[in-house]
């Protein structure tokens, strides 16, 4: 990717990367934040659907509603140029959260602030500098080329053609759809699609990008090829991004710190490793015994999770798993032994549902 | 940095017509329908005038010029705003409305002027053409200022639809389900194919009262034919262009009261 630039770019470092901005935009230095989120709470009030025909009736005249909290008082801190991972559950309010980030909807309570501007004003100024990608949603033309998308894009944004042609080139060389350009975006596949909404949304050079799984549905090559850009642009335009997800490998691959969401609420914030450390309960211990030294009660050591004799893995408490595996070493012939962190995924999952577990009273909804 | 709306709204018709090529076939069964639709009309108007010689004032070639005139104004509205309306329910019930409202430019004219449907202005060469043979069969003369205030008012009515359309599309809001909505619409939009002065007669005269005064969709057909073929009343063509941009200010209130609802309402 060729680097924007030219007399207007204004290039400083932080820390050890480098970022570098188009001109003219508010550019957010750091230490100003890029993203300032308080007690950011929202609700929402919804119909209660009766159950039966005649409970339907009655409902025609005297509706019921309930309130529901999709966000529930979370605040967090978001430098320029950061990669922060969005997690949770369906329904955890990532949506919520990314949809308020972008002034779609109005916090019920809290402060919200985006590059120094209040989203929910919707001002065009800051209308021109983030992007909402959801993966879910199609924003192009359906049954035009995606070329004539983005020309449209170029007007609403007012793009001045060197710099629209310029953009359009490195990104659709970045992610090897030159030649697809002109083709009709039904006829496009899932994979070239998203591509294509990538570009769209990135046309305008925004400094924040909001990603709603902007990978969902995709093959592994689309996945791979699709971070790959989004690492690169990172890099080279110093873009701050919110990047929700349910694939692990998007999160790992891109982001050094992740929020985990829960029922409305922040339940993690900081590197993905730290996750494992905080959460995960066990390890997994993994033995293979020599010949004819088999232990009577594997199954006292911890559950068991694969039986494959000669070799055995175990899911053990945390706590106990070296003395457990230094005892089985003194005592067994043993040929293998390893411990290792259970998978991510894992251990966010059984996340989710500690964290119900720790305010059942809570019902949540609305992503 | 303003946005340019000229040519925002040059591209939205350079996107639609690139659209519309590539449905060959859709054009042409819409302009064959078109012109049935209008040989239909015309056998039933031939047929109303064998039998009398004028209806309510209107005689057969003032009547052909009412409906050349009607054919003008729902071509344009047809063509550059029905769809964008339908469009506008169709965006609140899947949600997408949320694409167009992060785009830093009017919400309500990037909504209005997305789509065009081609086929629907082939009714103005049919409509024209109306027109003009009504007039010569006629033998009228007319002045070069009649034709003015003729345009004006074609219009005006065309704006008087799209603000009372734009209106009831906003009102998705709350009702999400609007294919009711559009019945009512066609009807209304057909009460005003006939001479006005018939209505004056039905419900003591509320009905005319309330398509006139109400929601004056009586009027954007009658009131150009008027001012070319019949008489002109000035007042009500004032009121017809003060009500015009009077209706337009308040589907813009209407859509940003919407708006602020969907706003705090939608997840």
């Amino acid at each position: 990717m060729a680097r924007a630039g030219g007399a207007q770019a204004a290039s400083f470092a932080a820390g050890s990367r480098r970022y570098s901005y188009d001109l003219p935009r508010s550019v957010p230095w750091p230490g100003m934040g890029a993203i300032h989120v308080h007690n950011l709470k929202k609700t929402y009030r919804v119909h209660r659907k009766p159950q039966g025909l005649s409970a339907s009736v009655r409902s025609l005249f005297r509706r019921q509603y309930k309130m529901v909290r999709a966000v529930d008082g979370i605040s967090f801190d978001i430098e320029p140029g950061e990669m922060v991972g969005f997690l949770g559950p369906n329904g955890a309010g990532k949506t919520t959260t990314l949809k308020v980030l972008s002034g779609l909807i109005y916090p019920t309570e809290g402060h919200v602030r985006v590059l120094d501007f209040v989203p929910q004003e919707r001002k065009n100024a800051y209308r021109r500098q983030f992007a909402l990608l959801m993966g879910q949603k199609n924003q192009l033309w359906w049954d035009l080329p995606a070329a004539e998308s983005f020309r449209l894009h170029k007007e609403i944004y007012t793009i001045d053609d060197e710099r629209f042609e310029r953009v359009q080139d490195d990104l659709t060389e970045m992610l090897s759809v030159k030649d697809l350009l002109n083709q009709p975006v039904r006829e496009l596949s899932l994979g070239e699609r998203m591509k294509m909404e990538l570009i769209a949304a990135l046309l305008h050079s925004p400094s924040v990008l909001f990603l709603d799984e902007p990978t969902i549905g995709l093959d592994v090559v689309a996945q791979a090829s699709i971070r790959r850009c989004l690492r690169d642009y990172n890099r080279d335009h110093g873009v701050t991004v919110l990047l929700t997800s349910h694939y692990m490998q998007d999160i790992e691959a891109l982001c050094d710190r992740v929020m985990v969401i829960n029922h409305g609420r922040l339940v993690h914030d900081g590197p993905l490793q730290t996750i494992i450390e905080r959460f995960a309960a066990h390890k997994i211990l993994t033995l293979r015994f020599q010949e004819g030294a088999w232990p009577d009660r594997i199954e006292d050591v911890g559950d068991v999770i694969e039986f494959n004799p000669p070799a055995v893995t175990l899911r053990v408490p945390r706590e106990s798993v070296t003395r457990h595996a230094a005892e089985l070493l003194s005592a067994y012939a043993l040929s293998d032994v390893s411990i290792e962190d259970p998978p991510i995924d894992d251990v966010i999952s059984a996340m989710y549902g500690d964290s119900a577990m720790m305010t059942p009273d809570q019902e949540a909804s609305g992503a | 940095m303003r946005a340019r709306y000229g040519r925002i709204i040059l591209r939205f018709w350079k996107n639609s017509l690139i659209r519309e090529m590539s449905f060959r076939g859709h054009f042409i069964v819409n302009v064959t329908s078109e012109i049935l639709w209008m040989g239909l009309l015309l056998v039933f108007i031939r047929v109303i005038f064998s039998k009398t010689s004028n209806v309510r004032g209107w005689n057969e070639e003032q009547y052909l010029f009412l409906m050349g005139t009607h054919m003008l104004v729902t071509s344009l509205f047809g063509a550059f705003f029905y769809n964008n309306c339908w469009r506008l329910a169709e965006l609140v019930r899947s949600g997408d409305l949320d694409f167009v409202l992060l785009r830093p430019a009017s919400a309500q004219i990037l909504l209005s002027f997305e789509r065009v449907d081609y086929s629907s202005l082939a009714r103005i060469p049919i409509g024209g053409t109306l027109c003009v043979y009504a007039l010569v069969s006629l033998e009228q003369t007319v002045t070069a200022s009649q034709i003015g205030l003729f345009f004006v008012l074609v219009l005006s009515g065309v704006v008087i639809m799209y603000s009372l359309l734009f209106m009831f599309a906003v009102s998705s809001v709350w009702l999400i389900r609007q294919t009711s909505i559009d019945h009512l619409w066609f009807y209304a939009v057909s009460l005003a194919r006939y001479p006005a002065e018939i209505y004056r007669q039905f419900a003591g005269g509320f009905l005319y009262f309330a398509l006139v005064f109400v929601v004056p969709l009586l009027l954007v057909a009658n009131l150009p034919a008027n001012v070319m073929v019949r008489a002109f009343d000035p007042y009500l063509a004032a009121y017809f262009v003060v009500s015009c941009l009077v209706l337009l200010g308040v589907s813009s209130l209407a859509f940003r009261f919407a708006l602020r609802w969907y706003r705090s309402a939608s997840s």
